[in-house]
């Protein structure tokens, strides 16, 4: 099946081991890459479709046969890369519709010669790599061709002389390039340069040149446009004044001559470059340096003299030299580098005449250096250094004013040597305007007050695995880096620093303090409480206090350092990390606390933090999945957008025993509690619930006396008595029917109202009938005169004839016939409602609410009851 | 003029000769008011009043079907929860995961502790409850304290869920002593709504003849009993519809346990510490538990609205009135009578067989055989069994009173030897019907238990103002042995069914020879209830207050003859006054002992 993958009209169909071009590609692509498969030919009819080629790579197959009709085919075609193929012969009609193209690769081919003029219609070509081929010569055809030509690569071949005829094929060419690398060539025929155009840059390397053809390469060379020419790896063992001697008539700005053996810098032999920027002597083998090996080379600003001397040390006689005043023709020189030499120290004119040098590399270049002393750099003493690299000099010691000569310069890397000593301060007298000093991987440091004192313009300091000594010293060593921004303790196995180490440093953004042993500090438990040395580094952007043993971080001891963006707590032992510690730190961008023993991830902790976070990196710790420790962090990881490489393989969980081992990224945390509202339904079901307890027995047990304070409250403010227009009417407040029976109760409860209350009276018949009247008679009178008529109705009421058939028929057409609703029944027994009806043909639906009343059992609530009978006794007549 | 009698009293008249006149007045015109006004010929009084106490006697109806429901909810949401939140806390990762080192196991051995231990405190305090807030009240109060049981489970800490297990176990026997004493008030009044005529015959005083709601009794305990069975069942439907989604099959919980049914010791040992397949969500745990808890409250307000009062307002003063000191020592002094004594084996058997088919069977057989997942089919059976055979109740209508109770002992007694030979094989679902089968007949005999207990005790003591010390008698002692069962829970299967076999063949005999006792005519030795003592006088009737008092006095020694009678009706059967003149020089000669009763 077609696996290409297309993408932006770029189609790869690399290494699929495909034997035809595929033929179900979208086709507008404009680049396919064909490389790595097994086509053995290009049919042009398969590239019918992709007629808007312009890029075609088909290197690394196996074809042997190119069809011309391929271009006619695709005649926007640029690029072709034939690469790795096994093309053997080029004829004339090979590429003669390829009249586009800008670049050909025909490398590591099988063509060894070419007999006709394949590239006479390509005059856009501006690339031809011909290299690895078996070409014997650089004949490419017949006149002149490839007019825009600029890069001829034809390295790796076996041409074995340059002959004017085969190149003026290239006479109106103006090449850039010319790479004749690695091919056996033995003769330059006169004129061989003069017929090509023009040529900027000659690559003749490892071609086995020897002195003598060099010499005549340089004669062959004069007049032409040469700038840079590159004779590495030949066999150039000594040189003269005669060897560039040919170069007088060019412009050289760049020569390069490394790994020759060189030997033997004749005096003189620059004296003709005097164009000469780029020198470059590395790998040789030159055994001394006199006043006048660089005479000429007034231009040179680059030289480098890396390995250059001689290695063979069996005898002190056999030292590479170099006198004095060897460098005094080098005024313009900028970038010196001497490093991996035998050199076995400096002299008081060594360095004398670079009045320009800026940069001075003497890395691993002497072998007796081992004391700085202040003439080690006395013929410095002109030169304008801003870099000095003594890096691998197995120095031991720094006497004092040692770079008192070199007072502008800016970085010094005295790093990887065997200093020990401790640091006065006198050492770096003279330093005004020193930026950076390097001492990291040194043998033995030791600080005093007074250490830096010197260079208060010091912007960085390394000091990286040199057994620091003294850090506790009060008052500080670095209280006089007021500029301080880069300060590196690293790998110095401190224990001890008192609370002011940093104190004064406001300007202090990167502090490396990782593989130390700052744990005990603190330490809760720690003497004198944690020490806080982290205090007033208000600048802070990063901190690396990783592989110190920490296991507890004080509560405040990251207060106030609002611009940390880089915390490293990794490979520590922090188990614990208590709330609110990186509360000030919400810029943090990175957080790296891998290998420790964190179980729980809280938000009270990694909330602020977490914000703004960009990397995070917490591998390797021992997680206890459950829903407190974790489901915070879980819920976070699943909706941030922070780089968290290897989430999925490298965060597991560690508790409990069931979780062992699991993913963190698939912890479910909905059956946690915090996602559902438990203590909250918890508190409203409860509360609810004992309300209504509450409630509903409080109604049950003393619902009476709350309803007879509300109504007594009412009535006080509004009276018992509403308005009747008919009131003047009445004689009695009210008559009562009773039963003869019940008169004993109605004697006893109406008369103490009567005396309460002047304003009520009942009509009673055995007191307030009048003499001599008819008691039928009497009684329809008193009904007339009364206001209201109260039924008492017990079982004897419902039994007694005269009331039953008299007395309540009278009252009810009393009131049927004046519309007046003045009836109040009392019943003191609980009397069925079918029994009324028979007996008395009344119903409780007949009668207001408020005049049916009940004789309560209990006796606390009989104050109760007089209330509502004087509330019914109050209430109007009118039945509207 | 003077010789015809006076027509109308003449103002002035008093003394008997006023009195004379007024008795003649109310005859003399009621001939022409009758002429006057006329009669209702279509009334019909006796329709109405028959229709009257129809209604009433379906009142009484619907109180006995809202009790029952209500207890029947509150203990399925209360069965359910505790069900479902022990097994959920059993899972060793829930318990990690979701609560941390909260000390969850901890949480609930107080909590069970505290349902299990607490009410056997309860004889102290329950009549004084049940009297102070009526019986029906109190029914509310204790189902809305298991209504907050079931709200403090949505947050499970020590400072709610020890409290409100602590508060449910008081509220246990106060729950089922009154609504044991409520199902028997209202056969009792469902009795007196059937009788109206010979109640207003006899008149509010005279207590109804010896044994006459029996029958009522017997229909109102067999619906109570259905209803309650069914709890079981309703408590499984959190395991069904929700746990059982959650749970590992029995390969995965069985694979170490190796021995079930009579040969297996504590309960499930070995079981596996993971029962859950995955965590349940938190979302889905409070929807189920927010459903138990609306069924909760709608079980209270189904006892606050549906239930009417077990007593009148005159009657509930009368029985508080009888002293708090009396009314906390009537509890002991009533163990001197023989017949409690002897069904005191069959009370502590009724607490030992429900939790033992719940938990021995159960797990112990059940679980350990066919796994968690069946848990909730077995006690569905149980609960049908049970709930279904609570109708058996009614043959006490025809047979015997002995017949049901001893015919759910027989069948216990061959399911326990039975049990005491049956060791099933763990993972092993071949004959699983087997143990739904025993599962159902256990709720046979445990239904058959259940209500010949409550309606002998109903039968034996008629007295209103005895019957809530009665049922709190009771059901102290099934709380007791609920805590011998919940104390004795690690004793290996043989030694928990031994106990239960000598505890069976010990209340069967006893209840035996207690019959035997009363066919002899042995007279029980009762507690004399003492007279209600109201401070006040006349709070009714100034004259008539002595006559009631008189009547009391009255009603006791009927009453007391009454009860006598019982026993003597047997073999004397005719004559209904011999019986009562025979004990009454004895029981005068008890009354001689009375100071040094009391």
């Amino acid at each position: 099946t077609n696996q290409c993958t297309v993408r932006y009209n770029v189609a790869d169909c690399s290494h699929l081991k495909l034997t035809h071009i595929p033929d179900d590609l979208p086709s507008n692509i404009t680049v396919l890459n064909l490389t790595h498969n097994q086509l053995r030919r290009l049919p042009p009819t398969n590239f019918t479709r992709y007629s808007q080629l312009a890029i075609l790579d088909a290197g690394f197959n196996s074809i042997s046969k190119l069809e011309p009709e391929l271009c006619q085919i695709l005649p926007l075609l640029k690029v072709l890369n034939l690469q790795h193929n096994e093309l053997s012969q080029i004829s004339d009609q090979t590429f003669v519709f390829c009249t586009n193209l800008t670049e050909l690769d025909l490398m590591s081919n099988s063509i060894h010669k070419i007999k006709s003029n394949p590239f006479k219609n390509q005059k856009n070509l501006i690339k031809l790599d011909l290299s690895h081929n078996g070409l014997s010569s650089t004949k490419l055809g017949t006149g002149v061709q490839l007019e825009n030509l600029q890069e001829l690569l034809l390295a790796k071949n076996k041409i074995l002389a340059l002959r004017s005829e085969e190149l003026e094929f290239l006479g109106n060419s103006s090449l850039r390039k010319l790479d004749l690398s690695s091919n056996p060539l033995k003769e330059f025929s006169p004129g061989c340069f003069q017929t090509i155009g023009k040529l900027f840059a000659l690559l003749l390397n490892n071609a086995q040149l020897n002195p003598h053809l060099t010499e005549k390469l340089c004669w062959e060379l004069s007049n032409t446009s040469i700038q840079n020419l590159s004779l590495a790896n030949n066999q150039l063992l000594a040189t003269s004044e005669s060897t560039f001697s040919g170069l007088k008539w060019t412009n050289l700005t760049q020569l390069d001559l490394s790994y020759n053996n060189l030997h033997d810098v004749g005096n003189g032999s620059f004296s003709y470059l005097p164009s000469l920027r780029y020198l470059s002597l590395e790998y040789n083998n030159i055994q001394r340096l006199s006043p006048r090996s660089f005479y000429g080379l007034s231009n040179l600003r680059y030289l480098s003299l890396k390995r250059a001397f001689t290695k063979q040390s069996v005898s002190l006689a056999s030292h590479p030299n170099i006198d004095d005043f060897s460098f005094q023709w080098l005024k313009y020189l900028e970038y010196l580098n001497m490093d991996d030499n035998n050199i076995p120290s400096t002299k008081s004119n060594t360095f004398t005449g670079l009045v320009s040098l800026k940069y001075l590399s003497l890395s691993k270049t002497f072998t007796s250096l081992q004391t700085l002393t202040n003439e080690t750099f006395v013929s410095l003493a002109h030169s304008p250094l801003l870099t000095l690299n003594l890096t691998k000099n197995h120095i031991s010691k720094i006497a004092n004013g040692t770079f008192s000569w070199l007072g502008q310069l800016r970085i010094l890397d005295l790093g990887l040597n065997e200093i020990e000593q401790k640091l006065s301060g006198q050492e770096w007298r003279g330093l005004r305007n020193i930026f950076e000093i390097y001492l990291s991987y040194n043998k033995y440091l030791q600080l005093s007050t007074s250490s830096f004192a010197l260079v208060p313009s010091l912007q960085r300091l390394m000091l990286r695995r040199v057994a620091l000594k003294n850090v506790d010293i009060s008052p500080s060593p670095f209280r006089p880096l007021r500029n301080l921004t880069i300060l590196d303790l690293s790998n110095n196995n401190i224990a001890n620093i008192n609370e002011d180490l940093l104190e004064g440093l406001e300007n202090l953004e990167i502090l490396d303090f990782q593989h130390n042993n700052l744990a005990r500090l603190w330490k809760r438990a720690n003497p004198g409480g944690p020490v806080n040395f982290l205090k007033g580094l208000s600048h802070l952007h990063i901190l690396n206090l990783e592989s110190n043993g920490l296991d507890e971080i004080p509560v405040g001891v990251f207060k106030n350092l609002f611009e940390l963006k880089s915390i490293n707590l990794g490979l520590n032992n922090l188990n614990k990390l208590e709330p609110f510690i990186f509360d000030d730190q919400t810029s943090l961008r990175s957080l790296n606390l891998q290998k420790n023993l964190i179980t729980s991830v809280e938000k009270d902790v990694f909330g602020p933090p977490f914000q703004n976070l960009n990397s995070l990196d917490m591998r390797f710790n021992p997680f206890d999945c459950t829903c407190e420790s974790i489901s915070w962090f879980v819920n976070w990881i699943n909706q941030t957008h922070t780089n968290i490489s290897e989430l999925s393989t490298h965060y597991l969980c560690n508790t409990p025993h069931h979780y062992y081992g699991f993913p963190l990224k698939l912890f479910d945390t909905s059956s946690c509690k915090d996602s559902a509202p438990f203590e909250l339904l918890f508190i409203i079901s409860t509360s609810m619930l004992l309300v209504f307890i509450l409630v509903v027995l409080l109604i049950h047990i003393e619902g009476w006396r709350i309803s007879f304070y509300w109504n007594v409250s009412v009535h006080r403010i509004l009276g018992f008595k509403e308005i009747d227009t008919q009131a003047e009417q009445f004689e009695y407040t009210a008559y009562i029917i009773h039963a003869h029976k019940d008169r004993d109760w109605v004697w006893e409860h109406f008369s103490p109202m009567e005396e309460q209350d002047q304003s009520l009276k009942f009509c009673l018949e055995e007191r307030d009938f009048e003499a001599g009247v008819l008691g039928l008679e009497a009684i329809v009178n008193s009904i007339k005169r009364s206001r209201k008529i109260i039924f008492v109705i017990t079982h004897h009421l419902l039994k007694d004839p005269l009331c039953r058939r008299f007395k309540v028929h009278h009252a009810v057409q009393q009131a049927i016939e004046q519309n007046l609703d003045s009836i109040i029944l009392i019943f003191l027994q609980n009397i069925p409602d079918y029994k009324l009806n028979h007996a008395l043909c009344l119903r409780r639906g007949m009668f207001k609410s408020h005049c049916i009343l009940n004789w309560p059992v209990q006796k606390e609530r009989i104050n109760a009851f007089h209330h509502k009978l004087q509330v019914a006794l109050g209430s109007r007549n009118s039945a509207h | 003029m003077e010789v015809e009698p006076p027509l109308y009293p003449v103002a002035g008249a008093a003394g008997p000769q006023g009195d004379e006149d007024r008795h003649g007045v109310p005859d003399g015109p009621e001939a022409p008011l009758d002429e006057l006004v006329g009669a209702y010929p279509n009334y019909n009084e006796e329709e109405e009043e028959r229709r009257y106490y129809r209604r009433k006697r379906l009142g009484v109806v619907k109180n006995v079907l809202a009790a029952s429901t209500g207890v029947t909810l509150t203990y399925g949401v209360y069965l359910g929860l505790l069900q479902m939140q022990l097994i959920l806390h059993y899972d060793e990762t829930y318990r990690e995961v979701k609560y941390g080192n909260m000390g969850l196991p901890d949480i609930d051995s107080k909590m069970l502790m505290g349902i299990n231990v607490t009410p056997i405190a309860a004889l102290l305090y329950t009549p004084v409850l049940i009297r102070f807030f009526g019986t029906k009240w109190m029914m509310f109060l204790a189902v809305g304290i298991y209504a907050l049981f079931v709200s403090t489970n949505y947050w499970e800490r020590y400072y709610t869920l020890v409290p409100s297990a602590v508060a449910l176990g008081m509220a246990i026997v106060p729950l089922w002593a009154s609504m044991g004493n409520y199902i028997t008030r209202m056969s009792q009044k469902y009795y007196e709504y059937s009788h109206y005529k010979e109640q207003d015959e006899q008149g509010p005083q005279q207590r109804p003849p010896r044994g006459s709601h029996a029958p009522y009794l017997l229909v109102f305990q067999a619906i109570f009993y259905s209803f309650f069975h069914l709890s079981f069942a309703c408590a499984q439907l959190p395991m069904i519809y929700f746990l059982n989604n959650y749970l590992y099959d029995l390969n995965h919980t069985l694979i170490n346990v190796q021995s079930c049914g009579t040969k297996s010791q504590g309960i499930l040992n070995g079981f596996n510490k993971t029962v859950l397949r995955t965590l349940p969500r938190s979302k889905n745990l409070i929807v189920v538990e927010s459903v138990l808890m609306a069924v909760a409250f709608l079980a209270m307000l189904m006892v606050l609205g549906l239930c009417g009062a077990a007593y009148r307002p005159t009657e509930e003063i009368d029985l508080r009135s009888v002293g708090w000191g009396n009314i906390f020592q009537l509890p002991f002094k009533h163990v001197r009578d023989f017949r409690l004594r002897h069904l005191v084996p069959f009370f502590i058997y009724s607490g030992f067989e429900v939790l033992f088919a719940c938990t021995g069977f159960a797990l112990g057989y059940g679980v350990c055989s066919m796994g968690l997942e069946r848990l909730a089919y077995l006690l569905i059976a149980y609960s049908l069994g049970a709930s279904a055979s609570s109708v058996l109740g009614l043959l006490g209508l025809w047979l015997p009173r002995s017949v049901p109770l001893v015919a759910g002992a027989g069948l216990h007694l061959l399911l326990t030897l039975s049990l005491f030979f049956w060791a099933p094989a763990p993972r092993v679902l071949q004959h699983s019907w087997i143990f739904y089968f025993v599962a159902a007949l256990w709720g046979v005999g445990s239904a058959l238990n259940k209500t010949g207990l409550s309606t002998l005790l109903g039968i034996l003591y008629e007295d209103k103002e005895r019957q809530d010390f009665i049922f709190t008698i009771y059901h102290w002692w099934q709380a007791v042995a609920i805590f011998v069962v919940y104390l004795g829970s690690s004793l290996p299967m043989k030694a928990k069914l031994a106990v239960l076999l000598v505890t069976l063949v010990a209340a069967a005999a006893s209840y035996l020879w207690m019959e035997q006792k009363l066919q002899q005519g042995l007279v029980p030795r009762q507690p004399r209830i003492p007279k209600p003592q109201h401070k006040v006088r006349g709070y009714r009737y100034l004259e008539e207050d002595n006559s009631d008092e008189s009547d009391m006095e009255g009603e006791q020694g009927q009453g007391d003859c009454a009860e006598d009678e019982a026993p003597q009706a047997g073999p004397l059967g005719a004559e209904p006054a011999g019986p009562c003149r025979k004990p009454c020089p004895y029981e005068q000669a008890l009354g001689g002992d009375g100071p040094e009763e009391q």
